[in-house]
């Protein structure tokens, strides 16, 4: 079985997110850029899998400029076979990506598709599930389990009210949650390895998909500042001011 | 843009006739330069001012010469032919919209009196300060101290002439005359100025309204008093003379200065004291006084600047180190890049370097002291000609400084580490009790690097020669640091003991996690802090520990940090046995020989089950042949070249990192003071 995993390129975790002085859009400019954290988690269970004798093959995919390239490459320095740059410099959006990688999954022909369950710049949460509609596959969202039984997935995910385990058909598609692993770290001499990885370059055109973007950002703003904070004495008047003034409790 | 949280830390203060334009005070402290380099002096002073500190302040500055502690790097302002330079510096801060305010002083029996060969003058005939120097100080005639004032009047005039907007009168660190003269431990006068304490403020008050005269109303008189002896006689205390002093004086000078004495007690370290150290000393002081106070201690944390001011301990923040540290600190806050603070650590290097009288030099801030001769900016690199991909093996302090300098300057840059943390020794070191503020040597470059596009950190990344080869970077810079001797060879002694090699453990192995069996025998040939911090840290755990030196006192480079006499209390609190003056001659059979290291008699052996040796640290050179010998140019920094303090391998990152970008003039030729000629 192969397993496709999308990957994104987004600003750092660990970045202080600055927006643009006119309000346009969050700053990107010399920012810091990485794997978008959840697909780091979707990669490292790909590679689990194929650890464990479930899948032959894992092909990384990204939609986005040039750069995104360090982004496949560090998913081959984990553990993925070969990659797919489908360039484009269009802002992407979620309905943009999950029609490419409709596209591509009809010419990989995966057994499963590993997404993360949302990414940490728009937050979108929406490319696994319109790829599952596209495809006409079974979804299981927000894993922190994956289990991989004959033709079966077994997905345990995480829900409001605790979780829920669904078996699905496969193929199908898979988004993972924080607790789904604890993802490998791409070593300097591991990226270098990945450098002689198989990296194909192809546009949004040869799949037949249309990016252009169909949402308009009407502002960007910075979260209100923090106020300033008090000391208490005790953890009883924590727990009382937790009740009784945040009301969080 | 600024958080509102901090707003009331650039609030101004009406200091006598003159305004602050903040509550940010860059204290008096030595940077090592003194009157012989008023160029290089100009430059810190200067760029105090741009980075935001609303006063900033000349050290401790002679009113005469009967006042001489040359040898220390100080100042002066003895005669008009002094003037001039000081006009220059103010100039320099007043461009930055700062005040400018001198520490005039008389250091009374702590003057050495060598150098122009007035003998120290104090109270009554006295040793003066430095045991260790056979030195004594004569008592004053009541010539001797019509003339003291009229000096100090002199110095005030002068000042006003120089621009200064506020001059002090010097009483703390058990440093001043005037402090000498309070002092009943020094004090044996019987007439007008001795006895009573009235008598013994008598000087003091005097000297204090007569700078109010001279001051006028054009500008303002600071007092800078230690309210409370931490060491020394210990006869001046917050709840006794110290108050009354400030009961006495109250509303006299136009802003009280008020901290702890002495000097090692002042400027404590982060291994011993906390933030916001001296509060229960100084918080009555607004209690007694309607005028500002100002007060220190280590402030680094905004949050904790704001309670201060909030809670009416202080009305102004003044601080030495971290200013130091990061002499943008007041801007960085105003422009809510909060982040973007290089936190002091509390090590004292910068003591050490005004200890031993060289140009001030700090860990966290390699740039201190370069500003003029050199022209390094705090904050600023200038732009690489071409975008150049520099490889650094290793993430530890001088890995990092060069990175980030490179990588400010636009180089791409690739940080590898072979470790799965960050942060080479600092990392490691920081997790000894005591030194955990050490950490924020990597913490601060570390987030400053995460923020750049430009940068990519690779941890639990071993590299070879091939790889580096392979790599094909612009430039190599290797800064894979070095790692503690085994066999004892050491300072002191050059050559292996007898018994250690394969036997001892190392800071290296305790680092690693390496289980310690008790008792341990710890042998201390490094003489800085490794050896008596792993002591502590050990005796926490319960192990009983006994330390053994070969030099006549333990680890001496900390009293050049002020630290030895509180780590050596804490040695004995823990129950750490001390043996100095004791050289090791061979260890067997779960026992160290040890001799007299002066007199070479044998000493009763001392047993243990673990060996425990703190030597010196020694680089690797493997990598570094293996890149000659395949022809791919290099630097080698840091530990990696010469294993030295955390001071000295950040500086040698920054310097090699200038150097690389072709900034720096050749080896050794950075501008100099060059005194006049007169022949
Ligand atoms: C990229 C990413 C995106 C995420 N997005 C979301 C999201 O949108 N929504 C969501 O719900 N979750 C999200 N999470 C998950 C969420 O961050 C974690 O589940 C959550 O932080 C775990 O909380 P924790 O307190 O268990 O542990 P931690 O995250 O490790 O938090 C520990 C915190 O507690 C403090 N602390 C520790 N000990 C003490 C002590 N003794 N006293 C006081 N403070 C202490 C620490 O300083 C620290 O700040 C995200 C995680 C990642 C990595
Ligand atoms: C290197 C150094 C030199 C100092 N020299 C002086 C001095 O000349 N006069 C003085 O009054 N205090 C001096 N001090 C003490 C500082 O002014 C200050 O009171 C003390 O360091 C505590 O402040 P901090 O915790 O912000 O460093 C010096 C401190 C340092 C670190
Ligand atoms: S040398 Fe150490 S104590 Fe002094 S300012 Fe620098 S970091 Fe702080």
């Amino acid at each position: 079985m192969k397993v496709l995993v999308p990957v994104k390129r987004v600003v750092d975790a660990n970045v202080k997110v600055r927006v643009k002085a006119d309000g346009s859009a969050v700053e990107l400019a010399n920012v810091k850029t990485a794997m978008n954290p959840f697909d780091e988690i979707a990669v490292e269970e790909a590679i689990r899998l194929k650890e464990a004798g479930k899948a032959e093959e894992i092909i990384v995919v990204s939609i986005g400029p040039q750069q995104a390239q360090e982004t496949l490459r560090t998913a081959l320095a984990m553990g993925a076979d070969r990659a797919i740059l489908v360039k484009t410099d269009e802002q992407t959006e979620p309905l943009g990506v999950a029609k490419v990688l409709k596209g591509v999954v009809e010419a990989v022909k995966p057994g499963l598709v590993i997404l993360g369950k949302q990414a940490i710049d728009d937050d979108s949460n929406q490319t696994g599930q319109m790829l599952a509609a596209l495809l006409g596959w079974a979804q299981g969202t927000f894993a922190s389990k994956v289990v991989i039984d004959g033709d079966k997935a077994k997905v345990t995910r995480e829900v409001d009210g605790g979780l829920q385990t669904v078996e699905l058909k496969m193929p199908a598609i898979v988004t993972a949650d924080l607790r789904l692993n604890q993802p490998r770290y791409a070593s300097l001499p591991n990226i270098m390895k990945a450098k002689k990885k198989p990296l194909d370059e192809k546009s949004p055109a040869d799949y037949g998909a249309d990016v252009k973007p169909r949402l308009k950002v009407i502002k960007t703003e910075e979260p209100g500042g923090r106020k300033a904070g008090v000391k208490v004495n005790s953890v009883a008047e924590l727990v009382d001011k937790l009740k009784n003034e945040a009301g969080v409790l | 843009m600024m958080d509102p949280r901090y707003e009331v830390l650039f609030e101004t203060v009406k200091i006598g006739p003159v305004t602050a334009p903040n509550r940010f005070v860059s204290m008096p402290h030595a940077i090592g330069h003194s009157y012989l380099m008023p160029n290089g002096a100009i430059g810190i002073r200067e760029t105090r001012a741009e980075g935001g500190w609303g006063i900033v302040s000349m050290q401790l500055s002679e009113i005469d010469p009967t006042s001489d502690l040359s040898g220390l790097p100080y100042e002066r302002l003895w005669d008009d032919g002094d003037v001039r330079t000081h006009a220059k510096s103010n100039e320099r801060i007043h461009a930055h919209g700062a005040l400018a305010s001198i520490e005039l002083g008389h250091t009374g029996i702590r003057s050495r009196g060598i150098s122009n060969g007035y003998p120290a003058q104090g109270p009554s005939v006295l040793p003066t300060l430095k045991p260790e120097m056979p030195l004594m100080a004569r008592a004053m005639t009541k010539e001797d101290i019509r003339r003291l004032r009229e000096n100090y009047r002199a110095a005030t005039r002068r000042a006003k002439q120089a621009g200064y907007d506020i001059v002090y009168v010097y009483a703390a660190h058990d440093a001043s005359i005037l402090w000498h003269f309070l002092q009943p431990a020094y004090n044996r006068r019987t007439d007008e100025y001795g006895g009573s304490f009235e008598n013994r403020l008598r000087l003091f008050r005097e000297v204090l309204e007569e700078t109010k005269e001279e001051a006028g109303n054009d500008i303002a008189v600071a007092v800078r008093f230690a309210v409370h002896e931490a060491s020394g006689p210990k006869r001046i205390t917050h709840d006794g003379e110290g108050r009354a002093v400030i009961a006495a004086l109250a509303d006299l000078p136009d802003l009280w200065d008020v901290n702890i004495s002495g000097w090692s007690r002042d400027s404590g370290t982060s291994r011993y004291d906390a933030e916001g150290f001296q509060e229960e000393f100084v918080s009555f002081v607004k209690q007694v006084t309607g005028k500002p106070v100002l007060g220190v201690g280590r402030f680094t944390s905004p949050d904790t600047m704001v309670s201060q001011i909030r809670r009416g301990v202080l009305d102004l923040i003044g601080s030495a180190r971290a200013s130091i540290a990061d002499p943008f600190l007041p801007r960085k806050l105003r422009e809510g890049r909060i982040d973007d603070i290089r936190e002091c650590i509390g090590c004292n290097m910068c003591v050490a370097a005004e200890t031993i009288g060289v140009e001030l030099r700090c860990t966290q801030n390699p740039t201190i002291s370069e500003e003029w001769r050199r022209d390094w900016h705090p904050e600023r690199v200038p732009a690489a000609k071409t975008r150049e991909h520099v490889l650094i093996v290793g993430s530890g302090p001088a890995g990092l400084e060069a990175a980030l300098v490179l990588a400010r300057a636009g180089h791409h840059v690739t940080v590898t580490e072979a470790r799965e943390e960050l942060g080479g020794r600092v990392t490691r070191e920081a997790r000894i009790k005591g030194l955990s503020a050490w950490r924020r040597v990597a913490d601060y470059r570390l987030y400053q690097l995460r923020q750049m596009a430009n940068v990519d950190l690779y941890s639990g990344s071993a590299v070879d020669a091939e790889a580096i080869a392979e790599f094909e970077a612009d430039h190599v810079l290797l800064a894979t640091g070095a790692t503690w001797r085994r066999d004892g060879a050491g300072r002191s002694r050059l050559t292996p003991v007898d018994g250690f090699e394969d036997v001892a453990a190392t800071p290296d192995d305790i680092l690693d996690g390496m289980e310690i069996r008790g008792p341990v025998v710890i042998y201390d040939d490094d003489h800085y802090y490794m050896a008596n911090a792993l002591a502590v840290d050990l005796a926490v755990r319960g192990l009983e520990v006994q330390i053994v030196t070969p030099l006549p006192t333990l680890a001496p480079w900390m009293a050049q940090t002020l630290e030895q006499p509180r780590m050596i209390a804490e040695l004995k609190s823990y129950g750490v046995r001390m043996h100095p003056n004791t050289a090791a001659i061979g260890w067997a059979n779960g026992a160290l020989s040890v001799v007299r290291s002066d007199t070479g008699e044998e000493l009763p052996a001392i047993g243990g089950t673990t060996l425990l040796s703190v030597t010196v640290r020694m680089p690797d050179p493997s990598l570094s042949e293996a890149l000659a010998a395949r022809g791919i140019a290099h630097r080698v920094i840091g530990d990696a070249d010469a294993p030295g303090t955390i001071q000295l391998v950040v500086f040698s990152g920054h310097r090699n990192a200038r150097e690389l970008l072709g900034q720096e003039p050749a080896p050794g030729h950075f501008k100099r003071e060059r005194p006049t000629l007169f022949y």
